[in-house]
């Protein structure tokens, strides 16, 4: 049974390398999220993109700026 | 048997190159186009395969790193899609014909200038050459780093300064040297690098790739399905998906991860080092054999190839024999390298080509040596 729908913090990624690194950097430091396909309301160069909880944002904020990791935008959005 | 050819393919692969292709075949889903665990699966190794190419040739951003199915299609794409009408192109003599094919195609089909840093009788180049080609409309400087014939080493890091002083792309075909010795594109200059996998790399045929230092414009050769931007009607201007149209060769990439992994933990200095010993032992031997004529410089520091001849013996009839009579697989004829054969005279004879890889032993060589000793005499 599908879930309800519910507000995330969706990362995209210029290309599926920035996409893996970012789940790669995060696995390895315990940071929150997991790589779903890119939203279709969502346009972005990647076909991925990162989906976490909504409180989640601003720790990706300080967590991706902090390591440097390449991403192109970061939404809020229905789910 | 004895396998003398891996400058064609590597015949023996690390068992982990094996196993990781045998994985792949059940495990792997399509890279990049999904997120179940699968396609994941497939992402992640490709992921991998990519930084570590990248690591191995001091490339910046694994991103910068796209795979192709071997040098012949990277160089085609390197060449097809920088060139148009007007530019000019400085190669040379030791070019394979996946270098020279491409652009006299271009030269024919595009009115791309292309002149060549002729090499003299013994193979050499002169390097002053480069600099007194160099016109206006120049473009780009394409060098092969080893003789794939003579075993003969272009000194990249004296090409890439030209190449930078001059503003032009420095191109380097590393076919013969990757995997078999230290290359770094930062430190050479080196924009573009075109690789195989299946040759000193010891990864699986069917893989290899384009390195860039840096971010270029270029035309794909192929444009279609990348996972991404799906309703654009144009293949997406991004590294790498900009030149990696359609499914990857995923299982291909998984060996050639091992084989990275095998050659990073064995140490690529251990296996030049391993191959130039065999290589100069060999060298050094057949040298003093009566009725041997070996091509090239002998220098110590060289791709692990030989090439020779004995008298005026069509160079066939002895592979044919090394092989059918002491199981000793060489290599003879023109190698895909026509303008080295014509600049060394032996186009017509061709030359006997011994390469050496990290399987080969002492054992091996003696027993090459002591054969041809053998049929010589």
């Amino acid at each position: 049974m599908l879930k309800e729908k519910k507000v995330y913090t969706v990362i995209t990624f210029p290309n599926t390398t920035a996409a893996l690194a970012m789940e790669e950097s995060c696995k390895a430091d315990g940071v929150a999220g997991e790589l779903i396909p890119v939203p279709n309301s969502i346009t972005a160069g990647c076909g991925f993109a990162w989906q976490a909880a909504e409180e989640e944002k601003d720790n990706l904020v300080l967590y991706i700026t902090g390591k440097g990791l390449k991403f192109s935008e970061i939404y809020t959005i229905e789910l | 048997m004895i396998y003398l050819d891996n400058a064609a393919t590597s015949l023996n692969r690390p068992q982990e190159v094996i196993d990781a292709v045998v994985k792949a075949m059940t495990t792997m889903g399509n890279s990049g186009r999904s997120t179940h665990e699968d396609a994941l699966t497939s992402s992640r190794i490709i992921f991998k395969a990519r930084r570590s190419v990248a690591a191995l040739f001091n490339c910046q951003a694994p991103d910068l790193v796209c795979f192709t199915h071997n040098s012949t299609e990277a160089l085609n794409i390197v060449i097809n899609g920088l060139f148009s009408s007007g530019d000019h192109v400085i190669s040379t003599d030791l070019e394979h014909n996946s270098v020279l094919r491409p652009l006299y195609r271009l030269r024919k089909e595009r009115n791309v200038e292309v002149e060549f840093v002729k090499a003299d009788s013994n193979g050499q180049l002169d390097y002053s050459e480069f600099e007194s080609l160099i016109k206006p409309n120049t473009r780009a400087i394409i060098t092969t780093h080893a003789s794939n014939l003579t075993g003969d080493l272009v000194d990249v890091d004296r090409v890439g300064k030209i190449a930078e002083k001059h503003g032009l792309l420095y191109i380097v075909d590393a076919s013969q040297t990757a995997g078999a010795r230290i290359i770094d594109i930062e430190k050479s200059n080196i924009d573009i690098l075109c690789f195989t996998g299946h040759k000193a790399l010891m990864g699986p045929q069917g893989t290899g790739g384009i390195v860039f230092r840096k971010s270029v414009e270029i035309r794909p050769w192929n444009v279609g399905g990348t996972g991404i931007q799906t309703y654009s009607e144009e293949q997406p201007a991004i590294f790498p998906t900009l030149l990696e149209a359609g499914t990857l060769n995923g299982h291909g990439i998984a060996g050639l991860l091992a084989s990275l992994e095998w050659i990073n933990n064995t140490g690529i200095d251990v296996i030049h080092d391993h191959e130039m010993e065999l290589t100069e032992r060999f060298t050094s031997a057949v040298k003093q054999i009566e009725g041997i004529k070996v091509y090239g410089s002998c220098s110590s520091d060289k791709a692990p190839v030989v090439a020779l001849n004995i008298r005026d013996i069509d160079s066939g009839v002895i592979s044919a024999e090394l092989a059918r009579t002491y199981g000793i697989e060489t290599r003879s004829g023109g190698h895909c390298a026509p303008r080295i054969h014509r600049a060394l005279g032996t186009e017509k004879q061709g030359a006997v080509r011994f390469s050496f890889g990290w399987f080969n032993t002492k054992k091996d060589v003696d027993t090459a040596i002591e054969v041809l000793k053998s049929i010589t005499h």
